[in-house]
């Protein structure tokens, strides 16, 4: 009954999915693996910067998955590899709640086969990146895709962008995440940067916010609370903020329901 | 109303940051400060780190996966050789622990700047620092794999804008199969007399 109920839901969707397929960039070379799109080299200004550190990092040219990797991708994944099957797991690389909302090894249950996979430790989504071929995208690379609008990379430069994206990030989150593709592409053709789940990075674990020994850690430890704002480049972007801050809790054998991933590769 | 509910929001995301700052890296581990993680520890168990399967290189070319270093105590921590912060501190706070406990611990530094760190660098560095070859292994490894072992250790790091590394300042005690049996986060001679008197109490 409940399925059925989210599949009346889901009809109308799924038409909207159509159309904004239609509409994404369809620049994709041959070379290009299905389902991941080309983002071109260009700046990210990273949210915060050390006293010393520079206003933007080059991000060079590379592919990334325009969706969330989903449940269907990941169980694909765990049939192959059965080490990473909820009951094989080794617990350092993933808490208990790992693939919690799946019925068994191998029957994610009332999972929508084209929902998001969430309950997956960043050990996980790091070992699905390789067996794919590719790698986690890192958070330079992840906030260069997302801080593009519609219409170029500079969303910001867009009328109500960051407006937007705050509020598709304020929306109530429902227990089982929605099915990935149902949102307009960016620029770059990448859909659910926001506002569906969570996304792991390579390198989450650069956001320092504990025992650190050099003099900009310790502001950074300010900046998570609060007191050090002034150290951001862009006061605007509650958005970026709370992934931010979000990053700096996690710990890489972490599952929470609410947290994804999407692959990237290196051109 | 609605900036008010952003507003409110953003700080509250901001507090969880501040209040997760301590919080233990496993479920098994209970407590992260200077304190007992897992003291009651499986044979090569599910928390065993040796379960990774990366290469390293230490300071004599020797290739080495970490299981080989199982059936000692290691003592472990992140560095580089040209660290002039914080590492040098590391590395003297493991001298001490060194000189103050069995002759049976050995000790591990893995580098975070795998570029710069070569083997002739780390053997140098072994050198200058009296590091005796027969408990200490300098290695280094893929960056991929430098940082599966931060997130595996609860070690944070960043590589600055002048080449230098930002990172948390954590020694690890593995037991003899590889499962994390304490941690001192900070440095300084209380907390690593602490750290000597848990190695001496095993």
């Amino acid at each position: 009954m409940v399925i059925l109920k989210k599949a009346i839901v889901l009809v109308p969707l799924m038409m909207l999915l159509a159309s904004s397929a239609a509409q994404s960039r369809q620049t994709r070379l041959p070379s290009i693996p299905t389902g991941m799109v080309e983002i071109a080299q260009g700046e990210y200004a990273p949210l915060y910067k050390s006293p010393d550190g520079e206003d933007s990092i080059a991000v060079s040219a590379f592919l990334i998955d325009a969706d969330p990797v989903t449940n269907q991708n990941f169980l694909d994944f765990v049939i192959q590899n059965p080490k990473w099957s909820k009951s094989q797991v080794s617990r350092i690389f993933a808490d208990e709640t790992y693939l919690r909302h799946w019925a068994s090894d191998t029957d994610i249950g009332d999972a929508f086969p084209t929902s998001p996979v969430t309950n997956i430790s960043w050990f996980a989504a790091k070992a699905y990146a390789k067996w794919k071929g590719n790698r986690l995208p890192s958070v330079a690379e992840w906030e260069y895709v997302a801080g593009a609008g519609l219409h170029s990379p500079d969303g910001k430069s867009e009328d109500g962008f960051t407006t937007h994206i705050l509020n598709l990030t304020n929306r109530v989150t429902p227990n089982t995440p929605f099915l990935v593709g149902l949102t307009k592409p960016n620029y770059w053709g990448v859909r659910d940067l926001h506002g569906l789940v969570w996304e792991w990075t390579s390198d989450f674990n650069s956001a320092l916010i504990t025992g650190e020994s050099r003099a900009d850690a310790n502001l950074e430890r300010k900046l998570y609370c609060g007191s050090g704002v002034v150290g951001a480049s862009d006061f605007t972007d509650y958005a970026a903020f709370m992934r931010f801050a979000f990053r700096g809790s996690l710990k890489a054998a972490y599952s929470g329901a609410n947290l994804g991933f999407r692959t990237a590769r290196s051109l | 109303m609605m900036t008010k509910f952003i507003a409110l929001l953003v700080f509250g995301v901001l507090l969880v940051g501040c209040a997760t700052e301590e919080t233990p890296h496993s479920p098994a581990m209970h407590a992260a400060n200077g304190m007992v993680l897992n003291s009651d520890t499986p044979a090569l168990g599910d928390y065993s780190l040796y379960q990774v399967e990366s290469q390293w290189t230490n300071q004599m070319g020797d290739q080495l996966t970490l299981d080989s270093l199982s059936g000692a105590i290691q003592v472990v921590a992140l560095t580089y050789t040209s660290c002039e912060v914080s590492c040098p501190r590391i590395v003297a706070d493991m001298k001490r622990i060194r000189s103050k406990t069995s002759s049976d611990n050995h000790f591990l530094l893995i580098s975070l700047d795998p570029e710069r760190d070569t083997v002739q660098k780390m053997a140098d560095y072994a050198a200058t620092q009296d590091l005796d070859a027969n408990r200490w292994n300098l290695v280094r490894g893929d960056p991929d794999d430098v940082l599966e072992m931060a997130a595996l250790l609860g070690v944070r790091f960043r590589k600055m804008a002048d080449g230098e590394y930002a990172h948390s300042n954590i020694i690890t005690i593995l037991d003899a199969q590889g499962t994390i049996l304490y941690q001192q986060q900070g440095l300084g001679s209380d907390l690593t007399d602490k750290t000597i008197s848990f190695l001496n109490g095993i």
